[in-house]
């Protein structure tokens, strides 16, 4: 053994702190190295100095103080009830396990309640559109959005202003000169069983409902995201969809 | 009563600190059992058989009567507080040592750094010099004194935790693997804490002495 290795071993061996093994080392040093002796010597020195700081002695009334203060004190508290009891029984380790536990349940209920909410509002948009299509499938209770200028102020139309919507002669595929009166519409009958349509943009939809009558047709379509549907009304045009639509009307 | 306290204050002094685990009489821990369902009686007696360990750590971590009183007082109650969680396989001056140790480091902390600095004095305890007292009796006494100055103002300078480990193994005497436990550590941990006060006081002691010696 080496004087640096021992020297970090004095002051474990010279109180008996080291293994049998390793205080042999030691010692077999320490007889050949005079400088390593003479720095165990000044350890057993300082510790001996260490062992002769004792506490002065106290006489029983110091005792007797300390312990009549304890007692007056327990005394002076009021009898522990049972939930302090089991308060004081419990290990600040298990209450801090179940402190954690408790916080991990609410963080997890909070994340299910916060990343639930899409569906949530999804699924009450399609509550207030099946509840539109059924009002809009009576034609007498239909409700009929009102048209608007650039101003935002509702436009009045007699009845007999209300344009009617046909298809122009000149260009039988394109629609007539008067805009199509949602008014107008009234929607009959569904379509089940959608057919996905190809609608550009690499994006496959659903074609939901076509619901038509003489003179117009409501198409909803419902896209791969649960949240957007479409709700297309067009002038009933015999050219106007697709042959692949029209078959499936039929 | 107290002849029964007595004898078992015998039997443990005996026994000592570190083989207390192991063979504690059955009227130790009877009495031990009767203080955990709440007998102040049998708490008194176990505070009769443990209060010169717990003074005198308090006393060696603290370094002053008035505090160390203080202390006492304070691990004893907060001992019959919590005397419900200890478990009786447990060494209950082990567990006491703990609380002392706790105790003691919460009051040095509130009281900030002790003085280091303050000059080398006498031991009170040494008293008025005795006339009939032969001069290297007086001249013992008085060096005597000052090494004891001297290891309280190392013993300041360490930190808390080495402070009270090698307190624990040095002064009350008790082994490494009892100390790793109160302390909540691994023995190695401890060794090399008890190796550091042990070279740390020895530089402090070794410096003061050349310091002394220049004057």
């Amino acid at each position: 053994m080496d004087c640096r290795r021992t020297e970090n071993l004095i002051p474990l061996y010279v109180e008996g702190d080291l293994t049998s093994l390793q205080a042999r080392a030691v010692a077999d040093h320490l007889h050949v190295c005079d400088r390593c002796h003479s720095l165990a010597d000044q350890y057993r020195d300082s510790q001996a100095w260490l062992h002769a700081y004792a506490p002065p002695d106290f006489d029983s009334a110091f005792y007797n103080r300390i312990r009549r203060a304890v007692l007056k004190e327990i005394d002076d508290q009021p009898a522990p009830g049972w939930l302090q009891l089991f308060a004081q029984s419990l290990k600040p380790s298990v209450v801090f396990a179940v402190c954690l536990a408790v916080l991990f349940i609410f963080g997890a209920i909070l994340f299910v309640i916060s990343s639930g909410k899409p569906y949530l509002n999804a699924a009450r948009q399609d509550q207030a559109l099946t509840k539109a299509e059924l009002q809009a499938s009576r034609p007498e209770t239909a409700t009929v959005p009102q048209a608007r200028n650039l101003s935002g102020a509702a436009v009045q139309k007699s009845p007999a202003a209300r344009p009617v919507l046909r298809p122009s002669k000149k260009h039988p595929r394109k629609l007539g000169a008067a805009p199509l009166a949602p008014e107008t519409t009234a929607i009959r009958g569904r379509q089940s069983a959608p057919p996905l349509v190809d609608v550009g943009y690499d994006q496959k939809i659903a074609r939901n409902n076509v619901a038509s009558d003489e003179t117009a047709l409501k198409i909803e379509i419902q896209t791969s995201d649960p949240n957007i549907r479409i709700i297309w009304f067009a002038p009933k045009a015999p050219n106007l969809l697709s042959p692949h639509i029209q078959n499936s009307n039929r | 009563m107290p002849g029964e306290v007595a004898n078992i204050a015998l039997i443990m002094d005996r026994i000592g600190p570190e083989d207390a685990s192991c063979e504690r009489p059955a009227s130790f821990m009877r009495l031990v059992e009767r203080a955990k369902s709440g007998d102040t009686a049998a708490f008194e007696q176990l505070m009769i058989l443990s209060q010169r360990k717990v003074v005198s750590t308090a006393w060696r971590l603290l370094g002053s009567e008035d505090d160390a009183r203080d202390a006492a007082q304070e691990v004893f109650l907060r001992a019959f507080k919590y005397l419900g969680r200890f478990k009786s396989e447990r060494d209950f001056y082990a567990w006491l040592y703990g609380i002392t140790i706790n105790v003691c480091r919460d009051m040095a902390r509130r009281r900030g750094p002790s003085p280091v600095s303050a000059p080398l004095e006498t031991d009170k305890r040494t008293g008025p010099p005795d006339p009939l007292a032969s001069a290297e009796d007086a001249e013992a006494r008085v060096l005597l004194a000052q090494r004891r100055a001297m290891i309280a103002r190392a013993l300041a300078t360490l930190p808390v935790k080495e402070r009270a480990v090698i307190i624990l193994r040095d002064l009350e005497g008790l082994s490494t693997d009892e100390v790793a436990r109160i302390m909540g550590s691994r023995p190695t941990t401890i060794r090399s804490q008890i190796s550091t006060a042990r070279a740390k006081i020895k530089q402090y002691c070794d410096r003061l002495m050349r310091q002394e010696r220049k004057r």
